[in-house]
């Protein structure tokens, strides 16, 4: 459902992204971890067709982002870590305005009602935008994406500002969403979450993708049974596992 | 800290900011356009227009000459106090402040800090009044020490101005104790400046004055700071300098006594009430459902446009009803019109109306491109979401031109038609203007969107303290539409010559009453239109694409 292929973007001679290839596939959830400055939040923008590689390939299904952007962008839900969301609007003209903007039948703003009611934001949800805590910021603006029914979600941080329940209700509809089909590339660096949310995970490093696999699979490469905080540390940082051995 | 260590910080806290402009802006052609021809442009156009009218006066009454220069400093000043009202609200209302409030500074820093940015292109509106003044020396065979003296006038004058529109807001912020939105106060804001504009022309309607050097430079306007001015440069010119040096004097007084009142103001009230600013709007309580489209998508103006765009235009109509101040310089421009129209013109030569019309022109569609200014200011990051969605920049374009176009031409076909009916207009010329007017401003909304691209600031984490929506420069440039519109206002009354019996603004073009004025103007003003609308497209376009890449690319959304 999601190609990568050998991307590498460059800045002024800096390879911020180096040959990163990885396929995800339909209904799939998968981790991007990696420290900060790592590449990923560049390698996300590749793939959501904010940036063009400097060499290699996006494929969304059957579309090359390259090729046919209108056509893969509108299988893509893209939600940042900081929510992109018109602070004027009452968040359900948002929502109206997410799925008029791709443009949807109407039978997908009734989804949308169960997401605010799921999130508890119907009582807030005619109010402006401006007058939300970062939390419901959060909420509404993946409502929003979700109101185009994408294919592939790609979240970046999605649980920052989120109360514990709001987290618990978004873990909930990630996995509900995965099981429709909808394959999601979640980047975080709470890994306790990744660990038990995720079927794979990527690990970025300066600009590269120096692991993937599921969780048994990496501790079977590296030798350990720790827990994904443990192998994160250890792929990331070899100082700390020579200390550590 | 002491006023040494405060100026110093403030110095260091300029040339961080310096190095943050300097490094946002990229040399491409575009850029070297909006910045450089485009200044270049509007100074050469006022410069034309001052110095023709000025020369062709020479023979004039010395009256006539001095109304001359007093009606263009008070149309000017007013325009400007309007200008600088809205620059220092925009600066003292933007977010972050909280680092300069919570860094142990006095309130007089804070303020001087947030004006510092604005006060160069606040400035540059003196150099526009130079030729005028010039050009008056050289009729009125002037003293040498005339010219330096102009300067000091013409300095003097805007200083006074900003100075003035600094304690206007300080003293609307300062009072009462509620709650202030933004919006509030740019409406209490504007009002003020409105009522600058209007309150002596009531003074001075009773009997109308019939010399007018007895009108505008009578008793009843002498406080107001640019009749300051204005008084000074004439006596200058005159050879008098006894009578030049009082208004000086004046202005100088004037503008240290409203620096002083707002020094005062700012660091008693500042860190305390500017806290009370607060994001205005109130959206109506909805059915407690998500509407559907249906129903809404009939829209005459949006039908032959695609769904995003149709989206996109909706959505920025939506927050426009929620932030009504964005349509605050319409009412300006239309007390400004009134002002001139209720102007006596002993001569009849048009010459007087000749001078300030072209400012007023200039200030109706400045205000509409306010509009398109924070249609693109408002998307800062949000600019990801737009695209990130299967929407292309072309669609992003139209919807932003199409959103300024819904409400300055509602706005400026209404104001058209009043004045059609105060001149009482024969019904065909009416008509003929109403549509000539639609392209007119179809082609000057786009022109202004590599403005508009280029004035928005999108980044404001990039730009700490100065992240407001709109550059205060971006005026300035918008200034650069102004003989484009010249241009089309003489096709205008070329065209419509043969159909209101000939006379008015620009009378040289008024040869004949043929009807074939009708088609060649017509013909010609579509023509300068879609010129001008594709330069604005095609340079629109390369801004956008440009401004986008350098968002991303420099990671400046991080």
């Amino acid at each position: 459902m999601l190609v990568a292929q050998s991307l590498v973007k460059t800045f002024n001679g800096t390879h911020a992204v180096d040959h990163v290839s990885f396929t995800l596939k339909e209904g799939e959830l998968f981790g991007f971890l990696g420290p900060n400055g790592a590449g990923k939040t560049t390698t996300i923008r590749m793939l959501t067709g904010l940036l063009t590689p400097t060499s290699g390939e996006v494929w969304i299904g059957p579309h090359s982002m390259q090729k046919s952007p209108k056509e893969a962008k509108r299988r893509l839900g893209y939600l940042p870590d900081k929510p992109l969301v018109y602070e004027k609007l009452t968040g359900r003209e948002y929502i109206r305005f997410m799925a008029e903007l791709y443009d949807m039948p109407d039978d997908v703003l009734e989804q949308a009602e169960r997401h605010l009611e799921e999130f508890e934001l119907k009582d807030a949800a005619d109010q402006m935008i401006s007058g939300y805590s970062h939390g419901m910021k959060q909420k509404i603006a993946l409502i929003g994406q979700l109101t185009h029914r994408p294919e592939v979600l790609l979240l970046d941080e999605p649980t920052v500002g989120l109360d514990p329940k709001g987290a618990r209700t978004l873990r909930d509809i990630l996995r509900g969403l995965c099981s429709q089909g909808v394959t999601i590339l979640i980047s975080t660096h709470l890994l306790p979450i990744a660990e038990m949310l995720c079927d794979r995970v990527g690990i970025m490093e300066k600009g590269h993708l120096i692991a993937l696999g599921t969780l048994a699979e990496l501790q079977a490469e590296y030798s350990t049974s720790a827990g994904l905080e443990d192998l994160f540390l250890q792929v990331t940082d070899p100082g700390q596992r020579g200390g550590e051995a | 800290m002491s006023w040494r260590e405060q100026w110093h910080k403030l110095r260091q806290l300029r040339k961080w900011e310096r190095l943050m402009a300097t490094r946002s802006i990229k040399s491409r052609t575009v850029w070297v356009l909006l910045r450089i021809v485009a200044p270049l442009a509007v100074f050469a156009f006022v410069t034309l227009a001052s110095v023709t009218t000025m020369l062709g006066l020479a023979g004039a009454p010395a009256a006539l000459q001095a109304g001359l220069i007093a009606l263009a400093a008070f149309a000017a000043g007013a325009f400007l106090l309007y200008v600088d009202i809205m620059v220092v609200f925009n600066q003292l209302s933007a977010q972050p402040y909280e680092i300069l409030l919570a860094a142990p500074f006095s309130g007089r820093f804070v303020l001087m800090a947030r004006l510092a940015a604005a006060v160069r292109s606040v400035f540059l509106y003196a150099a526009l009044g130079l030729p005028l003044a010039i050009a008056y020396g050289i009729i009125q065979r002037a003293p040498v020490w005339y010219y330096p003296l102009a300067v000091v006038a013409l300095i003097l004058t805007v200083a006074t101005l900003l100075a003035l529109a600094t304690l206007i807001v300080l003293a609307v912020l300062c009072s009462g104790r509620h709650r202030i939105t933004r919006e509030s106060l740019a409406f209490v804001s504007t009002g003020i400046a409105i009522a600058v504009v209007v309150v002596p022309r009531l003074i001075e309607l009773g009997p109308v004055a019939q010399q007018v050097q007895s009108d505008l430079l009578g008793p009843a306007f002498a406080w107001i700071p640019m009749v300051m001015g204005a008084r000074a440069i004439i006596a200058g010119g005159l050879g008098q300098g006894g009578a030049a040096a009082m208004p000086i004097v004046l202005l100088a007084a004037t503008c240290a006594l409203a620096t002083w009142m707002a020094m005062f103001l700012a660091d008693r009230f500042l860190h305390d009430r500017i806290g009370r600013v607060q994001e205005g709007g109130v959206a109506k309580r909805g059915s407690g459902r998500v509407r559907t489209s249906q129903g809404r998508s009939g829209s005459l103006l949006l039908r032959p446009f695609s769904p995003a765009i149709r989206a996109m235009v909706r959505k920025d109509w939506t927050r426009l009803r929620r932030v009504p101040s964005e349509l605050l310089g319409f009412a300006f421009s239309v007390v400004y019109f009134w002002v001139i129209l209720m102007h006596p013109d002993p001569g009849q030569t048009g010459a007087l109306t000749g001078t300030t019309l072209p400012w007023l022109v200039v200030l109706v569609i400045f205000s509409s491109n306010r509009l398109t200014l924070s249609s693109f200011g408002i998307e800062r990051e949000q600019v990801v979401l737009l695209l990130s969605a299967p929407v292309s920049s072309s669609e992003i374009l139209q919807a932003k031109w199409l959103y300024t176009l819904g409400p300055s031409l509602l706005w400026t076909e209404l104001v058209v038609a009043v004045f059609d009916v105060i001149g009482r207009t024969p019904l065909d010329a009416s008509l003929w203007t109403a549509l000539l007017t639609a392209w007119i401003v179809a082609g000057a909304t786009l022109l202004s969107l590599p403005f508009a691209i280029s004035g928005a600031a999108f980044v404001p984490r990039r730009a700490a303290q100065r992240a407001i929506y709109v550059k205060p420069g971006s005026s300035l440039s918008l200034l650069a539409l102004a003989p484009y519109l010249a241009l089309q206002g003489a096709l205008m009354a070329f065209s419509m010559a043969p159909l209101v019996g000939g006379g008015g603004f620009f009378a040289t073009f008024l040869v004949t009453g043929r009807l074939w004025h009708v088609a060649l103007g017509v013909g010609a003003s579509l023509l300068v239109a879609a010129l001008a609308g594709s330069i604005g497209w095609s340079t629109g376009s390369e801004a956008w694409r440009h401004r986008s890449l350098m968002m991303l690319q420099s990671g400046s959304l991080e």
